[in-house]
């Protein structure tokens, strides 16, 4: 499979759909860490209460992925069916350099001392799954827009009403 | 490491600036749970009958529930102290995202006594606790103070319980709050906080929440998650909340309305769950919930410029709306918005307002007692006004802002007829006259005229007797009307809910307090089940029938609290109104109908047996023993922390 084929779906942020609930936080550290801290969850939905905004912030996983890039021994490798960015722990040194580089802060470094981020739940995330809202979606790349999109159509749909009392 | 089992208390000391942390012993967890349980536990054992409320004797318990932190609604947080409202117990919860901050912080309980010299706020982090200055803070609204804080610590991740100038002001109903709208709003708990100079309790913490089978927990929460979404219930939920209930409630006329002369408001279509639609920008979760029923709105309003807030619930809804006679979205919107931000319990002011309304329309007071204002129904400007005025104790709002039993004090014994209130505090937004279970469950609430104790809403849907039966494992009628068998719906629930209260979960989510929907699924309704959750989080085997002597010993113990302030049998009956007056419209099972006297007397003796008191509402000897709740065996308990 071809590096531009592994990278065929993503977990998709829909932020205005996002309510802020810290299940898909709660869940994901529970889930690969065993226990509830949203320090070590791979997803984080960002809340600025006063403001009303909840932003979901989770790896991209990359195309040209700074934090497999500036790894000095290689250890983050692209997941061959998923195309997730897996940090191998065997190679893993704990330099941190990762969490400096990556523009999401999608990586984090828990108290035991390891690298850890999202590896998609091996094609089937958790996170996506337990959302009630679809804040967060697992699309194909390619399709990732769409929703975006509509969104984007229905508030010019709604402009066009106004303008033309339609 | 903080798990459920051991857990630690803070005790405060304001006036000395002292703390004194101790473990929480296992044997509080077995008995009480949590929350709302502990909280009635140290209440009873720390306070003296006679305390004032607002004294620096009086102590503040703010607990969090055995579950907190799990990826389910585990969030709330329960506030308790002596009620400066009504002198009886003082217990409210709230959700939120406070509860898994504070357990992370290294906190189940923290227990505060004294009064600081100056306005104060407690910063709580990773099992420190420091006293710091709120000067600043004071006068500051609920979400500013919470903003303002965050800014300070530099912690946009810390979560406070504040209180706003209602509180400070020591309005006897100030709630407590966190977020833009979580409220732990009966009872007066932001006047407590007010009155020892603590303007809010700021938690933050980086320790993991650990629990005996990590696995079993998660996969109880997958499962809870997609059951959940195959109910209508959730459904409608996610969509209007709890306003959703409304359009059923105003048309079979169950609704109070202008204050509580009639039970129907139409047109209501401003009102109504659909009506605040255009002004919602999305929904808003409390930790951990798959629901998120309230909206987060944007309203422009002419007198306060453009307003974001959170809500409405059904309460707002109908105290802004039905109560006032008021058909208008903009102004449910904002005074929802108002006593959000300046620190009311909406319930209460609402029917506060009513009331006031009332007696000036049936010409109890005049302008001289209103600072010259003419109320009446129908204005969101006069209560707009009114509401600051409580608020910030100006004028006649000083009145007002000392609830039920001291505002008919000061405005006459004529205006008591009046107030619908039961141990002094306010009757719910709702008519209740025609549906004695509910009147029951209000009227023996142990905080006060209440809903939340035991609200049996399962009863308006008339469901099969044979169903019924199998759930309260007694017969019982399927007409919501009928007096037959609802001690036990009541007393079923009342157990039902100091678990769920104790354990710190959301009514919504694991009963089947609005909806028969979640009994057919395999969400959190049965005590079995609650059982397994406790096992899997906590490792300890606590059994469905130990469950439910845990609800039974809770409920007593605040009925105990409520019996050394002198409240008794007397205290557990509906305003007169109910026996007096029919209800003038509804349905025709609702229409005409009002309480019977003779029926609810032994509706009352009936529901004191199955709880093991004695006719006069006093627990019985025996019941004491059975429960561990003779005076040797709270001191005992109480000792193994306070002695």
């Amino acid at each position: 499979m071809g590096e531009d084929e592994t990278l065929g779906r993503m977990v998709v942020v829909d932020p205005s759909s996002c309510t802020g609930c810290q299940l898909c936080v709660a869940a994901c550290s529970l889930k690969h860490e065993s226990q509830v801290n949203p320090l070590y969850s791979r997803i984080r939905a960002v809340r600025f209460e006063g403001k009303g905004a909840y932003i979901p912030v989770t790896c991209q996983q990359c195309k040209d992925a700074p934090c497999q890039s500036v790894c000095p021994v290689k250890a983050i490798e692209r997941h061959e069916e998923t195309g997730a960015l897996i940090v191998n722990q065997e190679k893993c040194i704990g330099c941190k350099a990762c969490i400096i580089v990556c523009p999401f802060g999608a990586i984090s470094w828990t108290a035991d001392g390891r690298i850890v981020k999202c590896d998609l739940c091996d094609g089937d995330p958790l996170c996506v799954k337990l959302c009630t809202r679809e804040a967060l979606a697992y699309v194909p790349a390619t399709t990732a827009h769409l929703k975006t999109q509509v969104k984007a159509a229905e508030k010019f749909s709604e402009i066009l009403k106004r303008i033309s009392g339609v | 490491m903080p798990t459920a089992l051991e857990s630690r208390i803070a005790y405060i000391d304001l006036s000395k600036k002292k703390v004194n942390v101790k473990t929480t012993p296992r044997e509080w967890v077995k008995q009480l749970l949590g929350g709302r349980g502990v909280s009635a536990l140290i209440l009873y054992g720390l306070l003296k009958s006679e305390v004032d409320p607002l004294s620096p004797e009086n102590v503040l318990v703010i607990s969090i529930g055995l579950m907190a932190g799990i990826p389910l609604p585990s969030a709330r947080v329960n506030i308790g102290a002596k009620s400066p409202l009504t002198g009886a117990i003082g217990s409210s919860n709230c959700g939120g995202h406070f509860a898994p901050e504070m357990r992370r912080a290294g906190f189940d309980h923290i227990v505060i006594v004294g009064r600081a010299e100056e306005p104060t706020y407690l910063w709580i982090s990773d099992g420190t606790i420091e006293f710091r200055r709120a000067t600043q803070l004071w006068g500051l609204d609920t979400v500013e103070a919470q903003e303002a804080i965050k800014d300070e610590l530099g912690d946009h991740s810390a979560q406070s319980l504040v209180i706003g100038p209602a509180g400070e002001n020591l309005v006897r109903y100030a709630n407590v709050r966190t977020g833009v709208k979580s409220s732990a709003g009966r009872t007066g708990m932001g006047a407590v906080m007010g009155s020892k100079n603590l303007k809010a309790v700021t938690v933050r913490g980086s320790w993991d929440i650990e629990f005996a089978y990590p696995d079993k927990v998660l996969d109880l929460c997958i499962r809870f998650n997609e059951n959940l979404r195959k109910t209508r219930f959730f459904t409608v939920m996610q969509v209007y909340g709890t306003m959703h209930i409304f359009s059923y409630t105003n048309t079979a006329g169950i609704v109070r309305v202008k204050n509580s002369q009639s039970n129907q408001l139409f047109p209501s279509d401003n009102i109504e769950a659909e009506a605040v639609r255009p002004y919602s920008v999305g929904h808003e979760g409390c930790y951990g919930c798959p629901i998120q029923c309230r909206h987060r709105y944007v309203v422009e309003s002419p007198r306060y410029g453009l307003i974001y807030d959170e809500g409405p619930e059904y309460t707002s809804q109908g105290c802004w709306g039905s109560m006032m006679a008021i058909n208008s979205t903009e102004c449910m919107l904002v005074c929802n918005h108002l006593v959000n931000r300046l620190g009311l319990d909406t319930l209460e002011t609402g029917s506060m307002i009513a009331w006031a309304i009332e007696i000036f329309e049936k010409g109890l007071i005049d302008e001289k007692a209103t600072d010259g204002m003419t109320l009446r129904w129908g204005s969101p400007e006069i209560v707009y006004e009114l509401i600051e005025k409580i608020a910030y104790r100006k004028g006649f709002g000083a009145i007002l802002a000392e609830g039920p039993k001291r505002a008919i004090e000061k405005l006459g014994s004529a205006t008591a007829y009046y107030n619908m209130n039961v141990k002094g505090m306010s009757w719910l937004q709702t008519e209740d006259r025609a549906i004695p279970s509910f009147v029951l469950g209000v009227c023996v609430s142990t905080r006060g005229a209440d809903h939340l104790r035991s609200r049996p809403a399962i009863d308006l849907f008339g469901l099969p007797k044979e169903f019924l039966e199998k759930l309260y494992g007694a017969p019982m009628t399927s007409d919501y009307t009928s007096y037959e068998g609802k001690e036990r719906m009541v007393w079923g629930n009342e157990l039902e809910y100091a678990v769920i209260d104790s354990l710190g979960l959301c009514k919504f989510a694991c009963s089947h307090f609005i909806t028969p929907h979640s009994i057919y699924t395999d969400t959190f309704n049965s005590y079995q089940e609650l059982s397994e959750l406790i096992y899997y989080v906590t490792g300890l085997e606590v059994t469905g029938d130990q469950l439910k002597t845990c609800g039974e010993r809770i409920y007593t113990l605040e009925r105990m609290f409520n019996l050394r302030e002198g409240f008794t049998r007397k205290d557990d009956y509906p305003p007169q109104r109910y026996f007096d007056e029919p209800l003038p419209s509804g349905l025709p099972i609702v229409r005409g109908k009002r309480m019977d006297r003779e029926k609810y007397e032994k509706l009352l003796d009936a529901y004191y047996t199955l709880h093991g008191w004695d006719s006069n509402g006093v627990p019985k000897a025996e019941t004491l023993r059975r429960l561990g709740l003779t005076e040797e065996g709270i001191k005992a308990l109480v000792g193994e922390v306070f002695g």
